[in-house]
């Protein structure tokens, strides 16, 4: 059946007119990541416009393009200049760069070029066996549990900023403020309007992400004028060619470190929030502390370039399993995404690979498919990226600017909508400045209606309150919620304060408690291995005599 | 006494924010056939901002003035920010002059005047910025108005396509 759908949705990508956007999507992401400070969810941001006329496969598939070959073009950045293009490439640039002025750029360029392609295929294959059976899991959700797990959603998104938790949670409840804007979907009512008619129909997403995140960003760049005319300092690097077979030996001599930061890559993926960021750096820390020679990262490795290229890449495969199997964005591409299948009238929901297999293969294969693409256009158009990365900032923000603003526009031909650009690209720039999380609060958008609706379904339902207490699933996800915003406050006072010591004891401990109420065998059984591996965290405390970490 | 810094007037704002958007709440229409009113939801979140923003405004008075070491002045937030409002200023007159300038010459006009006020002023350099207005904005605009049949504002100059 799955092999079937595949061989749909092949059919359906292997569209000339397809397989040429994707080629140019592939190509414009390549771009978009060289240049450091414009971020692929940027790129991804700015493709949505384009994918309007088109229909939800071919747009799809565009923008996941982009996506590939913008995880790919931050990796030329980081090499060759030492500054990341990306933020999901930040780690490669410890060992890519070190490479690089050891005149060894083309094998940095090729095992990096490699390692994103194996990492991506890696997750693009676990995202069409894992996807189908959490979509089954999702069946299983009522709508208790699909408003605890936006909440998880939201919170880990949150505690993902660290020391600013306070300010992610804010942002995160500002971006549901934001989406209650506009007619209830249920009883038509008109709400937060202040009298203005324009706002009976809400924001619309685009503008609304395009301002926060593209324009905002595109703000900071140019905010100090001589970083915003300066273009990259790449020197004479014409002469580099990218090492194919070198690099493919390398990689087979480190197939474990592919493998393994590939997984901790589609791991992070998979939590809501989570992305690129994170995993990049999580999968370089992992290889330094299982190689034989930790003292050599950082002097220029293949090892740390494959660890975090090899990660960031698979991290989309992660991302698009939460998304396709329970219609939660693992991060603000994913959101993106999940906002232009809205746009194409599709929600993705735990019945979505069931009712539109060919569209959610279809995503799956252009992934694959976008790799492929990657490796080429690497491989020819290498000397043109960096040729492009040559352009001052300020110019092409002004570009950009003016073509978001025409993407914004051509939405729903509404010039409201461009003043709603207008004032969430300040909204987001202040944000920024003052240390507010932008991606709690997209997402908080993005998920505002979901959480409504089903808050409003469990209390139409049944309006006992415990339920959410009561599910196994929404206890499971509240319980993670919990965690997750300890877990900040946990890490600032782990070397102070008694009670951290308890912290990861106590995580597997509860998460036992739902996992025994969900019935069957094998989710007991899971329940019961995290009861003895709570057990055996509190014994190794106990033998350490409770002392807090140095 | 206390200096106020940013995160004190941020978390009073949202407070007044709170206020406002609750006080919209009792404009709601009421619909009878309604099992739950569309007032719940507003209140649910207007509540939980409500509850973060006092956390929040108590952390900053607990915080105190720790990272304002300097007092804030219009002359040297405006050099900070030059390029930001700037940026933010020709925007809202493009899309004021929008109806009027239309999305290709208006946006002939941002982008060269962008281009300008952020780049050298040299002879040059406005050559080469009224090119790249000309050819980016043109490149864009024709491709969505032909070969994505996106009906762009207009403006009064231009005869329609």
């Amino acid at each position: 059946m799955i092999l079937e759908h595949i061989f749909q949705a092949l059919q359906a990508i292997a569209q000339p007119h397809t397989l040429a956007l994707m080629f140019v999507g592939v190509a414009a992401g390549l771009i978009a990541g060289a240049i450091p400070g414009f971020t692929i969810t940027m790129a991804v941001v700015l493709t949505l416009p384009f994918t309007f006329g088109m229909d939800a496969i071919t747009g799809l598939a565009t923008m996941i393009s982009v996506f590939v070959g913008g995880l790919s073009g931050g990796l030329v950045a980081s090499v060759l200049t030492g500054i990341p293009g990306t933020p999901s490439s930040v780690a490669t640039t410890f060992d890519g760069y070190p490479m690089t002025r050891a005149g060894k750029a083309g094998l940095a360029l090729g095992i990096g070029v490699w390692s994103s392609f194996c990492g991506g295929t890696i997750g693009a294959v676990l995202l069409m066996t894992l996807a189908p059976s959490l979509a089954r899991i999702g069946l299983e959700f009522g709508p208790w549990d699909y408003f605890s797990l936006v909440l998880f959603a939201l919170t880990i998104t949150a505690s993902l900023a660290g020391d600013q938790l306070l300010k992610g949670i804010i942002a995160g409840v500002l971006g549901l403020l934001v989406a209650a804007v506009g007619e209830d979907e249920t009883s038509g009512v008109a709400r937060f309007t202040f009298g203005i008619d324009t706002l009976e129909q809400g924001f619309a997403f685009l503008p609304v992400l395009v301002g926060l995140f593209a324009f905002s960003q595109l703000l900071s760049e140019v905010r100090d004028m001589v970083r915003a005319r300066r273009p990259l300092a790449l020197g004479d690097l014409s002469s580099i060619r990218i090492e194919h077979v070198n690099a493919v030996k390398l990689l087979i001599v480190h197939w474990s470190t592919v493998v393994r930061s590939a997984l901790i890559g589609i791991g992070v993926g998979i939590l809501p929030g989570a992305g690129g960021t994170i995993a990049n750096i999580l999968a370089y820390d992992q290889a330094k502390k299982a190689s034989k020679h930790p003292e050599k990262f950082g002097t220029g490795i293949p090892e740390g370039i494959i660890a975090p290229e090899s990660s960031n890449n698979a991290v989309e495969g992660g991302a698009l399993i939460t998304m396709m199997a329970l219609g939660i964005p693992g991060d603000v591409v994913t959101a993106v995404m999940l906002g232009a299948l809205l746009i194409h009238n599709i929600a993705p929901s735990p019945t979505f690979i069931s009712t539109e297999p060919v569209l959610a293969y279809s995503i799956m294969v252009s992934f694959l498919i976008g790799l492929f693409i990657m490796l080429m256009l690497q491989a020819v158009c290498l000397r043109l990226f960096i040729h492009l990365t040559r352009v001052p900032i300020y110019r092409l923000a002004a570009v950009i600017f003016l073509y978001s603003a025409i993407g914004v526009f051509a939405l729903n031909n509404v010039v409201f909508d461009l003043w709603t650009l207008f004032w969430f690209g300040l909204l987001g720039y202040a944000m920024r400045q003052y240390g507010f999380p932008l991606a709690p609060m997209i997402l908080g958008v993005v998920l505002g209606n979901t959480a409504e609706i089903n808050l409003i379904r469990a209390i139409a339902t049944d309006d006992d309150l415990t339920l959410f207490l009561t599910r196994p699933w929404s206890l499971f996800f509240l319980l993670i919620a919990a965690f997750s915003v300890i877990h900040p406050w946990h890490r600032r006072r782990l070397t102070v304060s008694k009670w951290t010591l308890f912290y990861g004891p106590a995580l597997p401990l509860a998460l036992a408690v739902p996992m025994f109420l969900m019935g069957g065998w094998v989710r007991p059984a899971a329940g019961a291995g995290l009861l003895i591996l709570g057990a055996w965290l509190l014994w190794r405390r106990h033998k350490s005599g409770w002392a807090l970490s140095a | 006494m206390r200096r106020i810094n940013a995160d004190i007037v941020i978390a009073l704002l949202l407070l007044i924010g709170c206020a406002a958007f609750f006080a919209e709440t009792f404009r709601y229409q009421k619909v009878n056939l309604a099992i739950i009113g569309s007032k719940l939801w507003p209140r649910v979140v207007v509540g939980a901002l409500f509850f973060f923003a006092v956390v929040y405004l108590f952390a900053s008075l607990r915080a105190g003035n720790t990272s304002d070491t300097e007092s804030w002045s219009l002359k040297r937030w405006f050099t900070v920010n030059r390029n930001v409002v700037i940026c933010f200023a020709v925007f809202g007159l493009f899309l004021a002059s929008l109806p009027y300038l239309g999305m290709l010459i208006g946006g002939v006009f941002f982008v060269f005047t962008i281009l300008s006020l952020l780049g050298k002023s040299d002879v040059r350099g406005h050559l080469i910025h009224a090119a790249v207005a000309v050819i980016s904005v043109g490149v864009m605009w024709a491709v969505f108005t032909f070969a994505l049949g996106v009906i762009l504002p207009q403006g009064v100059l231009l005869p329609r396509f």
